[in-house]
């Protein structure tokens, strides 16, 4: 296998060789020290292989020998180049590939984020494009150490960075801490409000004087909880301590929600017909590949856009991002709903908008819709009852 | 004329003797020794024959090579040699018979 690699990158010519006494020309060959092999009998000649330079050192042995040699095949690198030595421009455009692969993958083409949570990737990204860890940018261009050292200065919520680079690809890794509990300083005095308006369903104070009770309607804003504490009240006068108060107030409120059901509506009816239109991103430019079409043929349609970027295996992303964008035609088709689906579509609507606009701590204890017809919509009104705390900490101002 | 050759057989011998006395009472390799041919045949299928002096013929079925202890005859079918150099040959084929012929 070896020796046989070294033959083709030296180049061997395959030979015929006649006459009277082929064995006293091998004998006179092997003598002056050619090497040849894969001799072969055939009733024409031997046939045997061997090198140019072990061919030179040939003829005179021929010669001694009344033998005729005759050339069957020339192999090996030498021949190829020689075949080829006018595609010089074949030979440059392979160098040119090597050298373009070699000079791409000394680049970063993606910049990763894994691990974080409450910090947001933009904010990561930015920080590290800043110090010079981005798409595009030299490999060996950024200090590793520094930028993870950077990173966790930066970031106090960060408990362990790490940046890996592999091929093309830029890997941040990244640790949170556990986010630790907001600190309530108790020694600050404060009163409790009310956030919101509504009936209280009920209030247990667990410091401070309570100023409102069970089955009072209140406003937003008003003291339900004063922090100020009477300790003595005598003749000489009156004691007073302020305290941090804390307490847990519930209220019952009623929300209102009004909104209008069209009678009439128009569904899309996808047709199945679809036309692709793609465009490479190079280096952040893009480069229309359907230059030729200008817009689509249909009046109606959805764009969908996909985004691939091109890699060589997993770690060697390229500055290459193939778009396709899609546009799917449908027909818009006019349909009515009748008064009891359009009240199904209105209690379908006030459930996802209680979900989205309530907090989640919120208590739904009632909903009640109320159907007002007009011509050709339905004015639907929902009054919505909730339990809801509404407990607020206010600070009191030192009055002292 | 005549005699000459036989004369100068003569001590050529005694020192071939020698030799062989020499070799067996070292131990030497007898090939290193006495200048004989070492083959070394794997099954049927491949003979390499170090210390050959050259080769009478070739054919499909028979090779014939020159050695320090006589013509070795090589006899079998669709011989091939793989390759040669000054010190061994390599001969692949199938081998059915191995002669020396003195």
């Amino acid at each position: 296998m070896f020796l046989k690699g070294w033959n083709y990158l030296r180049g061997y010519v395959e030979i015929r060789v006649s006459g009277f006494s082929v064995e006293r020309f091998m004998n006179l060959a092997v003598y002056r020290g050619v090497y040849l092999w894969d001799i072969r009998y055939t009733p024409k000649g031997v046939i045997m292989k061997v090198s140019v330079k072990g061919f030179k050192l040939l003829r005179p042995c021929a010669k001694k020998t009344k033998c005729r040699i005759k050339i069957i095949s020339k192999n090996g690198y030498p021949f190829l180049a020689h075949r080829y030595r006018k595609r010089k421009i074949f030979g440059a455009g392979f160098i040119f590939f090597v050298a373009v692969l070699y000079v791409m993958s000394s680049f970063l083409w993606l910049v990763e984020i894994e691990g974080n949570e409450r910090i947001s990737s933009e904010t990561l990204i930015q920080f590290c494009q800043d110090r010079g860890l981005k798409t595009g940018a030299y490999k060996k261009g950024f200090d590793k150490n520094l930028l993870e050292n950077e990173l966790m200065l930066s970031f106090s919520d960060l408990s362990w960075v790490n940046i890996t680079v592999t091929g093309t690809r830029a890997h941040i890794q990244v640790t949170e801490t556990i986010p630790h509990q907001e600190l309530v300083n108790r020694d600050t005095p404060c009163d409790i409000i009310a956030s919101k308006d509504g009936l209280i369903t009920s209030i247990v104070t667990s410091a401070g004087t309570p100023l409102k009770k069970s089955k009072d309607v209140v406003q937003k804003g008003d003291v339900l909880v004063s922090g100020e504490l009477v300790v003595k009240e005598d003749e000489t006068g009156i004691i007073k301590q302020y305290v941090h108060s804390s307490a847990e107030v519930w209220a019952k409120m009623y929300n209102e929600i009004s909104f209008t059901v069209p009678y009439t509506y128009t569904e899309k009816a996808y047709t199945g017909e679809a036309e692709n239109y793609y465009t490479i991103q190079f280096f952040g430019k893009n480069f229309n590949l359907n230059f030729w079409k200008s817009g689509n043929s249909f009046s109606n349609y959805d764009k969908i856009t996909y985004r691939n970027q091109l890699s060589f295996g997993e770690n060697y992303p390229l500055p290459v991002i193939l778009i396709k964008n899609q546009a799917r035609e449908f027909i818009p088709i006019d349909k009515t709903r009748d008064r009891e689906q359009a009240e199904e579509l209105a209690d379908r609507i006030v459930t996802s908008r209680i979900l989205r606009e309530f907090d989640f701590e919120a208590d739904i204890v009632g909903k009640e819709l109320e159907f007002i017809p007009e011509d050709d919509y339905l004015r639907v009104l929902a009054v919505i009852t909730s339990l809801q705390r509404i407990d607020e900490e206010r600070a009191i101002e030192a009055e002292k | 004329m005549a005699r000459k050759p036989a004369n100068a057989q003569k001590p050529k011998k005694d020192r071939k003797d020698l030799r062989l006395i020499f070799s067996n009472m070292l131990e030497l390799p007898k090939e290193v020794a006495l200048n004989l041919p070492l083959i070394s045949i794997t099954g049927n299928q491949e003979m390499e024959i170090e210390n050959y002096k050259g080769v009478v013929e070739y054919t499909e079925e028979r090779i014939r090579l020159n050695t320090s202890c006589g013509i070795l005859k090589i006899e079998g079918k669709s011989l091939f040699l793989k390759q040669i150099t000054t010190e061994n040959m390599l001969i692949t084929g199938k081998i059915t018979k191995l002669e020396y012929m003195l």
